[in-house]
């Protein structure tokens, strides 16, 4: 698979965009026309941000993930036309054809598991597994194409390490792993009109731009596999983000979060650039990070952590967590230190100092929150606006980190 | 499919989205078809052979079929319903005679293609019958149309990846003789009523055959036609309300538990379900003496 010095395929890579832009005019189109089927199923949410209570249909990512699906099952034989009129290759490359195959299966079960969950309201070690059991037709399909768990180990650790590392099975669960990060860094970073959607399109098209410039690089195939599943990808999620976009007349649901961490990950295994696709997830990856404290419940986790409507201004705010002092354990009282006193300013915490029920509240520890701590109140649009600069500032850097700084890492 | 299946579960689709979904869930079955047989020449039955030679080639056609047998499988066991444990037992049923048919073959020619069978058929034959465990009589739980989809795609792609599915649509007689006979209502020749299964006798505690009632003028003369031809066979069970213009008509919905019911008369709802997956059985044997004996009328073998 790497190394191939194989012409471009352009005529799939044509066909593939134009059944994507009919992919992004169909999902625009069906989204309204199963508004009734979902409001009555009760999949619906009430847009917590907003006054007024209407219905807002839910998991539309089952229909932006189904209009995905069809348009690549239609697409499986047109990468290996070549093959079928004229004779021009030598051997049908079985290999190739496997992993398509492969990354589709995982992409579909993610798809169902995730809106499974969505129905069933499955519970949070849930979230954990399902992208896992759907990564395991990729796992295997790496195992059978490739099989490869030898890494470049990075300059500064190679004093160390040696030049190669085989990592064995601490490969697979890297890359199980990855699945269930992606996945559950998109859906962590939510809670305003048209995040999550949004979001995943500027992913997407970055990857979409990192494949196009490796193109011309040693790695061709990689990328134009990529390319196969992003840009229906970006297409249908156009759609779905024509509907998310604020004043949202449509919510994504979990299924989208699935469905967009998996197709992540699968393009990121199979095309060998995981590491740089983790670098187009700067922002979520910092909002995780930022989250972690509330995520282990060191410091108490709401059920919801997106910000606050005040209604009077018609702005958000930042939402609050708040608990008795004495509910805090001495990892919690450090965090809250750290994070407020020593100068980080990363934390607004209000102390109400009456004795022993002393409550505390600090906001919630989202990105989100973080930004309208440094700006304060925003309107719910503007605010979604900038955490997609934001996502596109992360991008950015990460070209940077991946053309220039990798020089201190990796030879190139 | 099991995907789709779900979503049309949870989302109440449309009749027209019941045919669509299996074609679609089908796709990628058809391109992994294309790429790595595409044979759409078939052996010419010997009645056929003066006709159209030995071999023929279906090209697209053979697509056609191979789509429309995973539309066919999920739809016939859909509306083989309405008593508890039904769609699961006959399910159930077909697969066992699926493998059966797998291990006979085991030792022929083909054998690559019957172990591929098996791969899918024995999980599908374990976890149906941990299904059937709480969907037997009395139901606890039901399938759902997720089942439907589930074993009807199961079947099409075992038969057409295995290259038996002639086959198995022959252990689908059952199910193809239901179709059959409930083609008036599904094409709404008859009027066909949202269910159709067995109606319940409180009082014997026994289910009847259920009734489609309509004006004898909203028939079309096709559908008095049937009425008369399938009342002369002894099929249909018609009554008649004599009493001018507004005659009312009435017949039972024409589906094979209906039929099994007017055969016998009353029956338990249990010992209902028994009775069709004997049947089940002794089409499944039928069409194993179709399969090893009368297929010499048909090729050589």
């Amino acid at each position: 698979m790497s190394g191939k010095m194989s012409p471009v395929p352009v005529l799939p890579l044509v066909i593939n965009c134009f059944m994507s832009v009919l992919g992004c005019l169909a999902t625009i189109k069906l989204i309204p026309a199963f508004k009734e089927h979902f409001i009555s199923a009760k999949l619906y949410g009430m847009d917590l941000n907003k006054t007024s209570k209407k219905e807002v249909p839910e998991s539309q990512g089952v229909i932006s993930g189904t209009v995905f699906l069809i348009i690549l099952f239609c697409f499986i034989p047109v990468p290996f036309l070549s093959c079928f009129v004229g004779d021009q290759c030598m051997g049908f490359p079985h290999d190739e054809f496997v992993q398509l195959i492969g990354a589709l299966l995982a992409i579909c079960c993610m798809i169902f598991l995730g809106f499974a969950d969505d129905v069933l309201n499955l519970r949070w070690r849930h979230k954990l597994l399902l992208p896992t059991m759907a990564s395991l037709p990729l796992l295997m399909v790496y195992f059978t194409n490739f099989g490869n768990t030898v890494i470049v180990v990075p300059k500064p650790f190679r004093a160390l390490l040696g030049l190669h590392l085989d990592m064995g099975i601490l490969y697979y669960v890297y890359m199980g792993m990855l699945a269930v990060f992606c996945t559950n860094a998109i859906n962590i970073l939510a809670g305003i009109n048209g995040i999550e959607s949004g979001q995943a399109l500027f992913i997407s098209g970055s990857i979409i731009i990192f494949n196009l410039l490796e193109l011309s690089g040693d790695y061709r195939d990689d990328h134009v596999f990529s390319l196969y599943f992003m840009i229906p990808f970006f297409f249908t999620t156009l759609g779905l983000f024509y509907h998310n976009w604020y004043p949202s007349s449509v919510f994504v649901g979990d299924t989208f979060c699935y469905f967009a961490g998996m197709t992540f990950a699968v393009v990121g295994i199979l095309g060998h650039f995981s590491k740089t696709m983790l670098l187009f997830f700067i922002p979520q990856v910092v909002n995780f990070i930022y989250s972690l404290p509330q995520l282990f419940h060191i410091i108490p986790c709401p059920r919801h952590r997106l910000p606050r409507l005040n209604p009077d201004t018609g702005k958000l705010g930042m939402s609050y967590s708040k608990f008795k002092r004495k509910d805090l354990s001495k990892l919690g009282h450090l965090i809250l230190k750290v994070n407020v006193a020593e100068l980080l300013k990363l934390l607004e915490v209000r102390r109400d100092p009456k004795g022993e029920d002393e409550f505390i509240e600090c906001n919630n520890m989202t990105l989100i929150n973080l930004v309208l701590k440094l700006f304060g109140p925003i309107h719910e649009r503007n605010l979604t606006v900038i955490m997609l600069i934001i996502q596109v500032m992360g991008s950015t850097m990460a070209f940077g980190i991946r053309y220039h700084l990798v020089r201190l890492f990796y030879d190139v | 499919m099991i995907f789709l299946g779900f979503a049309d579960d949870v989302l109440n689709l449309r009749w027209r989205h019941k045919l669509l979904l299996p074609t679609m869930a089908s796709l990628p079955l058809l391109m992994v078809y294309f790429t790595n047989f595409g044979n759409t020449v078939i052996v010419v039955p010997k009645p056929f052979r003066a006709l159209l030679g030995l071999h023929l080639d279906m090209g697209i056609l053979y697509y056609v079929y191979m789509g429309m047998l995973a539309v066919f499988c999920t739809n016939a066991i859909n509306i083989l319903a309405g008593i508890n444990g039904i769609e699961s037992g006959q399910a159930l049923f077909i697969s066992g005679s699926i493998i059966i048919f797998n291990l006979l073959e085991l030792s022929g020619d083909y054998r690559d293609d019957h172990v591929f069978s098996l791969y899918f058929m024995i999980p599908f034959f374990f976890t149906t019958l941990g299904l059937f465990y709480h969907n037997w009589y009395p139901s606890s739980v039901f399938v759902g149309d997720t089942f439907c989809y589930f074993a009807g795609m199961t079947f099409a792609v075992v038969g057409i990846l295995g290259h038996f599915s002639k086959t198995m649509l022959l252990f689908f007689i059952p199910q193809v003789v239901n179709f059959i006979y409930s083609l008036p209502q599904l094409f709404h020749i008859i009027p066909c009523p949202r269910h159709r299964l067995p109606r319940l006798n409180p009082d014997t505690g026994k289910l009847g055959m259920s009734y489609s009632k309509f004006k004898r003028k909203d028939l079309s003369k096709l559908g008095h036609l049937i009425l008369k031809v399938a009342e002369l066979l002894k099929l249909l069970e018609v009554r008649r309300d004599p009493k001018g213009e507004d005659e009312f008509i009435e017949c039972n919905n024409m589906t094979l538990i209906n039929l099994v019911l007017k055969l016998f008369g009353p029956i338990h709802e249990r010992n209902l379900t028994v009775i069709m997956l004997i049947i089940q059985v002794m089409g499944s044997t039928m069409a194993f003496g179709i399969r090893y004996h009368l297929v010499r009328l048909f090729y050589d073998v």
